[in-house]
């Protein structure tokens, strides 16, 4: 952890939550990031953590860039609302006084009310010594509260920089099963292994049994591995009578598999299908699978 | 007609519950904390129960359309094992100051002993403290003197009547509480509590001015549907739509949103009920449906 990194993180973060909240907004967190400095009480920092969308709102909050890579990579305060600003602010405060102890967070999540949940598992990326919360972040996989699963999972650099391998695949596969968006999930090529792949290829073998089908994002993770025959195989069933947005997930993956064999089968496709040649990205194609949904 | 349940336990409830409950056009609930029906022996089951209603039962709602608030208190029976009312007592702020709870409840007396007196006013004055409305649970035995009691300590410890919500009201009961000018709750309880005709009676006698209608729903014979039930059975014997609302919807809101922490808006605005917010394929209802209530049983709850 470079020094002073979360000092720099509450300044950007206050800076940007004071443009858009009125005078009353601001007075409210400085003298409470006042108190948290000068005379910290827990109990403090718990009913502020908890009134903070009293006082500061719960508008989204707009900001030109994202956060200066050198401060936290990968993330978009634009997607915070104001309070859930304000509330990683507060709890930066208490960790630059070195007071944020595991009793204090344990306290916080446990007591944590929906919206605090999901303002805690935002937090978990910007906080010192962020490899201390992995259990908190495998629990914030496990809950049945979908707000809360996806507070963890979408949009979050935390699990692609301190998830086990098991516990990043059980994400993935929650994140199928609630039918959430892969793509909104930071590192997903980067994290692709071989047993994920294999889940993967159960889970849409137990919904083809079923009569169902599965995402076309399914095969993203998948696209290195395509030099296992019974993926390929996969592959080919969904050119021969998958939909046409299956047909694209299938090119998109061989196209960017080096497999052999695979290029062979794409290039045999191509020359059978127009439709599929366009341009195509899985962006794409979670967006056309979610205008499908609804 | 859009309603309000402001006294019931989903914890108890089934999913069906909260189905029928949306389908019959009830857009939010208020669920008080109380007691389980077997008593607590640690403090961590008040505060793993304490957090299931602003979390999971929050979301367990918000997927049949229906927005949840709750109200934290000790209540009263599980006040007379005093070592463990301690340590409940210490939590509460905590709890009562989050999103969506909108007041200090259910509380009062039950045996009327002193350790029910002694955290009765305890929780009086964190309500005061922290600016919420009370709920109060007015006794099954020795109800009037519970209720006047009640209501005369809340005065002594400096509480405005407006703040206060005293529940399970009868035909005994509601002119006091009126006359000193508290919000009367009435529960539609099958056999212990009130039918709902003798309710329709109470609105023609005292109007609907602070009156307001609930099913305290729970893990014993209760009826989820109480509220929408008593709504068209006091519209089907000539009570006004006007009146109607108030005691139905209107005065709920009135004396639980007075915190800011339960708004009209929140429900109107559609909840978070988006296609996105399906889980394991389950598809979600939307809130604010015309009342549908079920035609082949009977509105009438004795």
């Amino acid at each position: 952890m470079v020094e002073g990194q979360t000092h720099k993180r509450i300044s950007y973060l206050k800076n940007s939550i004071f443009d858009n909240v009125d005078s009353r907004g601001q007075k409210w967190l400085e003298e409470k990031l006042r108190s948290i400095e000068q005379s910290p009480h827990e109990k403090e920092l718990y009913m502020s953590f908890s009134m903070a969308p009293r006082f500061m709102g719960k508008m989204r909050l707009k900001a030109s860039t994202g956060a200066p890579s050198e401060l936290l990579p990968k993330v978009d305060i634009s997607r915070y609302t104001v309070d859930q600003a304000t509330r990683i602010v507060l709890l930066l405060q208490y960790a630059d006084q070195r007071l944020l102890s595991e009793k204090v967070t344990d306290t916080l999540f446990q007591t944590a009310e929906v919206n605090e949940l999901v303002a805690l598992y935002n937090a978990l990326p910007w906080l010192p010594n962020p490899e201390k919360f992995i259990k908190r972040a495998e629990e914030g996989i496990r809950s049945n509260i979908i707000t809360v699963f996806e507070a963890i999972a979408l949009h979050n650099p935390y699990p692609e920089l301190h998830l086990s391998e098991n516990a990043w695949n059980q994400m993935i596969l929650k994140a199928i099963f609630t039918e959430r968006i892969l793509d909104h999930i930071e590192g997903l090529d980067k994290r692709a292994n071989k047993a994920l792949a294999h889940m993967l290829q159960d889970f849409a073998h137990e919904r083809w049994a079923a009569g169902r089908n599965v995402t076309p994002e399914l095969w993203r993770p998948m696209v290195n591995f395509l030099n296992e025959e019974s993926f390929l195989a996969d592959i080919e069933v969904l050119l021969e009578k998958g939909s046409t947005l299956e047909q694209k997930a299938a090119v998109l993956a061989l196209s960017e598999s080096s497999h052999a064999q695979g290029k062979v089968l794409l290039s045999s496709f191509q020359g059978k299908r127009e439709s599929v040649k366009q341009e195509i990205t899985w962006k794409i194609i979670a967006e056309e699978w979610q205008q499908n949904k609804i | 007609m859009m309603m309000i349940d402001p006294h019931v336990h989903m914890t108890s409830r089934t999913t069906d519950d909260y189905q029928s409950m949306a389908e019959a056009g009830i857009v939010a609930v208020i669920e008080p904390a109380f007691w389980l029906g077997q008593p607590r022996t640690e403090v961590g089951s008040f505060k793993d129960y304490f957090s299931s209603l602003i979390g999971w039962e929050r979301f367990r709602a918000s997927q049949f359309g229906i927005k949840h608030y709750c109200t934290i208190g000790l209540n009263s029976k599980e006040a007379n094992n005093e070592a463990l009312a301690e340590q409940v007592i210490e939590l509460l702020p905590l709890f009562a100051s989050k999103e969506g709870v909108v007041g200090i409840g259910e509380i009062g007396y039950d045996d009327q002993t002193a350790a029910e007196e002694k955290y009765f006013r305890l929780q009086l004055d964190i309500a005061k403290e922290m600016q919420l409305p009370v709920q109060i649970h007015t006794p099954h035995r020795n109800k009037k003197a519970g209720t006047i009691r009640s209501m005369e300590v809340c005065i002594e410890h400096g509480l405005d009547p407006g703040m206060v919500i005293v529940d399970h009201n009868n035909e005994e009961t509601v002119k006091d509480v009126l006359d000193m000018g508290f919000w009367a709750a009435f529960t539609i309880y099958p056999f212990t509590k009130m039918g709902n005709e003798r309710m329709v009676e109470i609105v023609k006698q005292y109007g609907s001015t602070r009156i307001s209608i609930n099913s305290a729903a729970d893990w014993g014979i209760s009826d989820p549907l109480a509220v929408p039930k008593t709504v068209a059975l006091m519209l089907e014997r000539g009570i006004s739509e006007t009146d109607v609302r108030k005691v139905a919807y209107e005065n709920a809101l009135a004396s639980f949103g007075q915190t800011g922490q339960m708004k009209e808006a929140d429900w109107l605005s559609g909840i978070d009920i988006n296609q996105d917010q399906r889980f394991s394929g389950n598809s979600i209802l939307r809130g604010g449906q015309a009342p549908k209530v079920e035609k082949k049983s009977s509105n009438i709850i004795r």
